[in-house]
Formats: C-alpha cells, structure tokens, sequence
C-alpha cells in the first residue's frame, strides 16, 4: 500500500504529520511534558544563541543538540524534511503564480544568523523571534480559553505575515531570509569541512556563481527548496570570512548597545512577570516571543505585552492580575521556556519568589474608606502577608512587603470596583522569607 | 356592685399571660414552637461522633429520605492541607457521605466553589479523595448551575445565584469547619454558605455581616454539623494559624444557636460576632445560648 503511493503523495503525509506534531507541541496538549514544551529549543540557533547569551548550557538547550548534530553531518536536511514552518510555507506557496523567490532579493539569512549570534556573544541576543520554530510556536500557542482577546493572539502575528510574504513571493523566506537554515547551511559546510581535514582531502571549493543545491536535491519536486544561494563575488568586495566576522561584531555592538539602553531596574509602573524571569534588561533579548509561557498559564494570566514596557518589551510576557493570580501550587510557565528567559524553578522556590508587592489604596478600601467588614484580601493571601489593624472599629488591611509575593490574589478578588482599591505594583524579582527566618541583614 | 372582670375571668387571663409570657418568646425563635436543641459531641473518633450526634437526633431516617439526592455543603475553600484546619475534615466528610448512602440516599451531591483554584483546593484537602472514595459526587459549579433566586427577608442581600443543586435538595446538610476569619471574625455555618453563591464579592462590599445573616434567613438546611474537631484560631480562614483542638462536633437544625454556640469555642460571646446578632435579631433562630438547650454527648 504504502509502495504504491506516488513520492508526492508520501511526502504529502510526512509532512502533515510534522505538522500536526509539531502544533500538538506548541498547543502543549500532553500534560506534565514541560520539556516537551520547550520544543523550540529544538532549534540549534534558539539553543545555541541562549546558552552563549547566559554563559551556561541548560537542560533545555541541550535539547537542541540533535538538530546540532543533523546539521552538521547532513547541512539543511531538516529544512527539506522536518521543519513545520517550512511545510506550511510549502502549501502557502503554492498560491502564488510565481515558481521562485526573487532572484534579486539579497541573501539575508546568514548575516541575520550572525547578527544573532554576534548579540548573543554581547549577552543580549536579537531578532530570536525569526527562528521559525519559534514562529511556529508562536502561531499554535494562542489559541486558547474562552475570553480571549486580541492581544493574546500577538505573539501569532510574525507566522501569518510570514504566510503573507509566501504567498506573493514562494521561497523567499526558506531560502534567503530563515536565519535557522542558513545557520544549518553553514554548519553543514563546516562538518564537510572538518571531514575533509580529517580525512585529509581537500574541500570542495564552492562554484562562484553558481546556485548550491542543498545535500538532497530532489529535482522532480515542484517544491525543492532552492537554498545556500551565493552570490558571485564582484571585484573589491570583501571575502566571505571577514565579512561574516564583520557582521558577527555589528550584532555584538547592536547587543550591547541595548542591552545598556534596557531598563535595568522597574520602576513604580513597570511590568510584572512570570517567576523565574530573567533580569528586565535581560528578558527583552533573550525572550524569543514564542509565547510557549502564555499557552502553559493554566489560569491565563500571562499576556503578552502590548509595548507598555517600552518598545522593546513587545510581546514579552507580563501578568495581568485583574481577573485571576498567580497560583501558590503552580510552577508550570517556569518550565516551558525554551531559551531560560524565564528559569525553571521547584515548586518550594516559586512559592518563596516575590514576582512583586502589593499596596493597598486607603481612599478606595472599602474597609479603610467606608468601614465595610470586607477583607478579601486578608481571606485569599496565601502567604499571610496581609496584616489585620483596626481602624473605626473595623478590620482593615495592611500590607506586609517582606511577606508579599505579589501573586495577586488580593488584587483580583477585591470587591472595591476598577481600580481596585489593593493593587500588585512591580519589583526586582527576589526571595522572600518567613518571619521564623530572622533575614533583616539581608539586602530586599 | 358589678365588677368589669369576674374572678374566674381574671385568673384565666392571669394564667393565659403568664404561660404566653414564657412560652410565646420561645416560640418566635423557632418554627417548630420548640427550645432550640443543639448537640455537641465529645470525641476522638469522626464516625463514632457522628453515629452518637446524630443517633440523639433521631437517627439519619429523619433527614435522609430513600431515594432521594443529599446534598452536602461542606468547606473545600483552601488549597490548605486537612491538619492546617482550612476545610472540613476530610474524614469526616468521609463517614458523613458513607452514612447518607447506608441510609438510602441514591446520591451525595457535594458542591463547592472554593476560593482557591477547584482543583488545588478539592486535591490538597484531601476532601476531593474522601468524597470519591466514599462513593459521592464533587463538583465546583459553573456559572450556567446558579440560578438566580430572591432573598424576601433580605435587608442589604435582596437577590443572589445560588447553586441549583443546593437549592432544589431534597436534603441538605451543611458541614463547614469553625476558623477565624478577618472579615466575618468567624466563619461558622451561616458563612459556609457563600460557598454555595456566585458573587461573594457583592457579600463583601455591602456589610458581609448583614449579608450573612440576609441569607440564612433565606436558606434551611436539614442538618448542620459543625466541624469544631480542630479549629483555626488565628490566621484564617485559610490558614495556616494557630490550632485549638476542642474535638467535638455540633449538630443541630437553628443555624444561630449552632454558630452561637460554635463561637463560645473561640472564647467569644455569641453577640460578640454581628452575623449571629443580626441573625438573632432577624428571628432566623436563637444566639442566646441561655434560651438553648445543650446536650453535650461523649463519643
């Protein structure tokens, strides 16, 4: 049966079923696989931009490892027979009338992949969201819940309009723009490489001028990917290496330069994030967008963010407490995230992390401002942090900050109306201890 | 001389007011023209407690009725663990839940929307267990299972959606735990009940003491079973607190006089806590624990 189906027909189903695979993944419908989750660390650039921008190799981005391996002994394989956004764009480009991407379109993809590369050396990677798992991911993780608003569906934006650039102009992305295949197409040349030296043969040269077909063309497919296109070298041009290392030290200067303009320190008004989110200067590069985090909430409490946090805080993920709040039980956003944006925590550490500080608004208070016996706030806090004083008689709440987590439980349940009168303002994420623990020597 | 009374006509008045002077009172505080009787129990064990509670009351063929639904409104507001004093004791609910089927009931119904996250809570009581594990049914109600229904006695609470289940029992029991609360100074059976409404917050806003008592003027269950086997007295009504252990169990049908009583454990005057005054002052039953009989039984 299945020898009898056409290569069209099989190729068809695989890559439905990647798909399919793929959107399971990011619509996170397997409970209780945080890792699997995380599956855009599949990515070797997520991977290897996140680990060179924290200076450490995380568990997840050890997921990514695979696909390392792949590209070096077989170059873009995967972009021809796995990558989901490459079987999407596949299907989308067949609307279009034109068979190849513009010819006098410049080759972006490895001057994006090292820009990446170059800010993530800088500590603060760029462009993440480029990755098209990431994209992938994006698009499959907002769907979600029954009050769903227009700003959660953000993070599906940079698919559709990848979608759109398809349709007019098929292969454009997949063979001069995606950052992950051309990363792949020049790992591939230096595993060649490397087996050359080793096996002492000499490399084969590229032709210049000449388009390079990928490892395992398959000419009789409408839908061959044209890829690792090179452009013939004109005269006074600079030779690859320079300009690639060139390039590498515009997105180092490009990341250090924002990652200096990053706001260091919230103020009164900055945003709150998910527990175990990396510093704010940190988060705005190393947060790919992929909106794995905001899918995995299960109370829908992380949104993405709209640009309140200054542009470069777009679509990262902040929580928004006017409804619900951060469950005391709950650690599940902090082990999704698929470059350690937001670090994995136990349950034990999440409980003890204040993400922020509650206060209370005395003109708005229904206890302090018309003497009502309320004190909802005092009921929901799970971390006694909301203290009892008496005031005309009647109980009125008082905010403990050493004690506060700022999960919000107080503000989404008090009864005093928009806005409410107990408020979770934002603060530079850190322990918090009990009173048993006599911590006043150390720094808050 | 013709006198306006004749003797025999004045005795019989004496007589009439002074049997109305002593009698009509108590008469007004319950339906049933009786004292309000409550029976505290004693205990170490919660099945033996609750076979002896409610055997002094008649037995459970007074409140169960064959083939008909009981519906248990117990206290699984917390995510807090059964030894922190949040929530009902789960063991108890347990027996309760194994008694009601013994006796015939086609199903224990057992509705709860809880404070913390439905999951959590019926998990890290352990009530969502004990529940299953005695063959009833637990469930956090969506919003399409209230119905909307009027408080005529009301005074600040005029209307409320209250869960469907709870208002259509055949048999109702309330089962909530006695803590301490910021709010309410006590959560005790008249404030179990907002576990059973949908917009608490109304409660809240507009004088919670009133509103409670509003609503158990509204509300009659079969059976109330105070749960006093631990008790939060500082840091509730979640918890975690400072525990007393009066073991015992308060059975009873006037919810004031239970709660009055319930109150006493937290060495508080009954009136000392608003709900049961205004509750007593409503007539919903009798917070003067010198009007109630206590019969207190060890289990």
């Amino acid at each position: 049966m299945l020898a009898s189906l056409r290569m069209n027909h099989k190729r068809m189903i695989m890559r439905l079923a990647i798909v399919v695979i793929a959107a399971v993944l990011s619509m996170q419908v397997i409970p209780g696989l945080s890792v699997a989750a995380a599956w855009p660390s599949a990515s070797p650039l997520l991977s290897i931009c996140a680990a060179v921008a924290e200076r450490a190799v995380s568990l997840v981005s050890l997921v990514g490892l695979p696909l390392l391996v792949l590209a070096l002994l077989r170059g873009r394989w995967f972009c021809h027979h796995m990558c989901p956004t490459g079987c999407l764009l596949i299907w989308v480009g067949r609307l279009s009338r034109r068979h190849s991407a513009m010819r006098r379109f410049p080759v972006l993809g490895p001057g994006l992949c090292l820009v990446m590369l170059g800010s993530a050396l800088a500590g603060f990677p760029l462009l993440l969201n480029l990755d098209p798992l990431v994209q992938f991911n994006g698009f499959f993780s907002v769907w979600r819940g029954a009050d769903w608003t227009w700003v959660d569906g953000l993070p599906a934006l940079s698919l559709i309009i990848l979608g759109l650039i398809t349709a007019i102009w098929p292969h454009l992305w997949c063979e001069r723009i995606c950052p992950l295949g051309a990363l792949q197409a020049l790992l591939g040349m230096a595993g060649k490489t490397c087996w050359h030296v080793i096996g002492r043969k000499p490399a084969p040269q590229p032709v210049p001028g000449e388009a390079i077909r990928a490892e395992t063309p398959d000419v009789a497919s409408p839908d061959t990917l044209e890829l690792e296109t090179k452009c013939p070298r004109r005269a006074g041009e600079m030779d690859t290496g320079r300009r690639a290392f060139l390039i590498l030290v515009l997105g180092a200067v490009l990341g250090w330069m924002l990652k200096r303009m990053g706001i260091h320190c919230p103020g009164p008004d900055g945003l709150i994030r998910p527990p175990g989110a990396v510093a704010e200067s940190m988060l705005h590069g190393l947060c790919s967008r992929c909106g794995s985090c905001m899918r995995a909430c299960p109370e829908g409490i992380i949104i993405p963010d709209r640009g309140i946090g200054g542009p470069g805080s777009l679509l990262t993920p902040r929580l928004d407490f006017s409804e619900r709040y951060c469950n005391e039980w709950c650690q599940v956003c902090t082990g999704v995230c698929p470059t350690g944006a937001i670090r994995r925590l136990s349950l034990e550490a999440k409980r003890a992390l204040s993400i922020g500080t509650a206060r209370v608004d005395r003109n708005r208070c229904l206890a302090w401002h018309e003497a009502q016996y309320c004190m909802v706030c005092h009921e929901f806090c799970s971390y006694q942090a909301v203290r009892i004083v008496e005031h005309n008689g009647v109980n009125c709440p008082e905010v403990d900050e050493k004690l506060c987590r700022g999960c919000g439980a107080c503000q989404g349940h008090c009864p005093a109306g928009t806005p409410r009168a107990i408020v979770v303002h934002a603060r530079v994420q850190a322990p918090c201890y009990s009173k048993e623990i006599d911590n006043s020597h150390l720094p808050v | 001389m013709k006198s306006l009374i004749s003797r025999r006509q004045f005795m019989t008045g004496l007589a009439a007011t002074a049997v109305g002077s002593v009698y009509l009172p108590r008469m007004a505080w319950s339906a049933s023209g009786s004292e309000p009787v409550i029976y505290v129990v004693h205990g170490s064990d919660p099945g033996r407690m609750l076979a002896a509670g409610i055997g002094r009351m008649g037995g459970w063929a007074g409140f169960v009725k064959p083939r008909q639904n009981v519906v248990l409104k117990l206290n699984a507001a917390w995510a807090s663990l059964p030894e922190q004093g949040g929530n009902t004791s789960p063991a108890l609910v347990e027996c309760c839940i194994q008694e009601c089927l013994r006796s015939g009931a086609s199903a224990v119904v057992v509705p709860e929307k809880s404070c913390s996250n439905p999951k959590d809570s019926f998990e890290r009581s352990g009530i969502g267990a004990a529940v299953k594990r005695a063959g009833g049914r637990m469930y956090s109600p969506e919003r399409h299972q209230f119905q909307r229904v009027a408080i005529p006695r009301g005074v600040k609470l005029k209307e409320a959606d209250v869960v469907r289940d709870v208002l259509e029992a055949p048999c109702l029991i309330n089962m909530p735990v006695a803590k301490s609360h910021g709010g309410s100074t006590l959560t005790l059976s008249m404030k179990n009940w907002m576990g059973s409404v949908y917009d608490r917050g109304y409660w809240h806003a507009h004088n919670l003491h009133q509103c409670i008592a509003d609503f158990s003027s509204f509300i009659k269950p079969s059976l109330i079973i105070v749960d006093a086997l631990r008790i939060l007295t500082t840091g509730g009504p979640q918890g975690p607190g400072k525990l007393a252990y009066p073991n015992q169990l308060i059975f009873g049908t006037d919810p004031v006089a239970v709660d009055a009583y319930a109150a006493t454990l937290f060495g508080k005057q009954p009136f000392d806590v608003l709900h049961i005054k205004l509750a007593h002052d409503m007539g919903v039953g009798c917070g003067n624990l010198q009007q109630v009989r206590i019969v207190r039984v060890e289990a």
